[in-house]
């Protein structure tokens, strides 16, 4: 068995675990999940505040839903179909009432400069930086709420298209079109960064 | 292999290219492939500066209190579950049907109880007027000191019918 199956197994063997009451477990899985979940969220509504909110209810529908848990998918794929979902939600409900400044607002942390070794980037390079970045999630940000999600799932998470496909609810193939056409879509608004 | 560029059905090849995720033998044609083919080699390229712009957005920690407040919120669950699942109006909807049953079977109950043979109760307490009927102890000289006061009062022009004129 590789290590990435054991992982895996791991996951629903802790639900399973909650599922008979062992609160530990459920701890387990929270310590192993929070982050992607919550980096996934922060990326899809960014909004921090909005993404801890949703992210908090991804675990909390997780706990509630134990005593009918059954490992019938991955753990993640689970996860992510209830964080996607709840994301492509708000996104629907407040279409009319985003604004700019959720944009332009910083996350307390969200984007920080990478340093390298032990140089601080200078003030011009931390410009630059902050101009990109703001780039960057622009161009997400235009994407369709389902391209969007593939695209987060396939970049930063590193999933693949049959289980992005089981996220979404959708066959491989309409996966890898929603990827080509996001990402196409991105090289056009992105070129000038290169 | 035909040229990916020119093949709508293999344009997502760049995609997996960028992302590292080809297969060792797809890995091997596309780039035997991209040596001799210009286009491909731009296709290929502006996937991966794609990829590489999107290396900038660094995700946002983890609050603190994260776990702490989704503790709370499962506490707080947990302590309004009962009549919260009870209003859910899929709870309505589920029981709505056994409603009358249950309705039927807690008269049949009551219905029962009514009927059912009562234990013997305590003997009643005697009528006030049995107690009346016990001997009475009569005092002869109580009787004595009656009839003399009375024809006391007689002497004193007194009626013994209780009239106060003077005989």
């Amino acid at each position: 068995m590789t290590a990435a199956a054991a992982y895996l197994e791991r996951d629903a063997e802790l639900m399973l675990r909650v599922r008979d009451g062992d609160e530990t477990s459920f701890a387990l899985l929270l310590e192993r999940h929070r982050r992607p979940v919550i980096h996934f969220l922060s990326r899809m509504v960014q909004n921090p505040a909005v993404s801890e909110e949703l992210a908090q209810e991804v675990f909390l529908r997780v706990y509630k839903a134990r005593a009918t848990y059954e490992p019938t998918a991955k753990f993640t794929t689970w996860l992510f179909r209830i964080a996607t979902h709840l994301a492509i939600n708000w996104l629907r409900d407040r279409r009319n009432e985003k604004s700019e400044d959720s944009l332009d607002r910083s996350a307390a942390g969200e984007g920080a400069p990478i340093q390298i070794a032990d140089r601080a980037p200078t003030k011009e390079q931390e410009m630059l930086y902050q101009a990109r970045l703001a780039e960057v999630r622009r161009a997400i940000d235009a994407l369709p709420a389902k391209q969007r999600a593939a695209v987060l799932m396939h970049k930063y998470h590193e999933m693949g298209y049959a289980q992005i496909a089981r996220t979404l609810n959708c066959s491989e193939s309409a996966v890898k079109s929603l990827l080509f056409r996001a990402y196409e879509t991105l090289r056009a608004r992105l070129v000038h960064m290169a | 292999m035909d040229c990916p560029a020119h093949d709508s059905g293999k344009s997502g090849i760049f995609v997996s290219y960028a992302a590292g995720t080809l297969s060792g033998v797809e890995l091997e044609a596309l780039e035997r492939h991209l040596e001799v083919c210009a286009e491909c080699r731009r296709e290929a390229a502006a996937q991966r500066e794609v990829w590489a712009a999107l290396d900038v957005w660094t995700p946002a920690p983890v609050p603190p209190d994260f776990d702490s407040r989704l503790y709370e919120r499962i506490a707080a669950e947990g302590s309004r579950r009962w009549w919260h699942f009870a209003l859910r109006p899929e709870f309505s909807f589920r029981f709505r049907a056994a409603a009358p049953v249950a309705a039927a079977c807690l008269t049949l109950l009551v219905a029962l109880l009514l009927r059912a043979p009562q234990a013997p109760r305590p003997a009643a307490l005697p009528p006030a007027a049995a107690v009346s009927t016990a001997p009475v102890k009569i005092d002869a000289d109580q009787v004595e000191r009656s009839l003399d006061d009375i024809e006391m009062l007689k002497q004193m022009g007194f009626a013994a019918d209780g009239s106060d004129s003077p005989s």
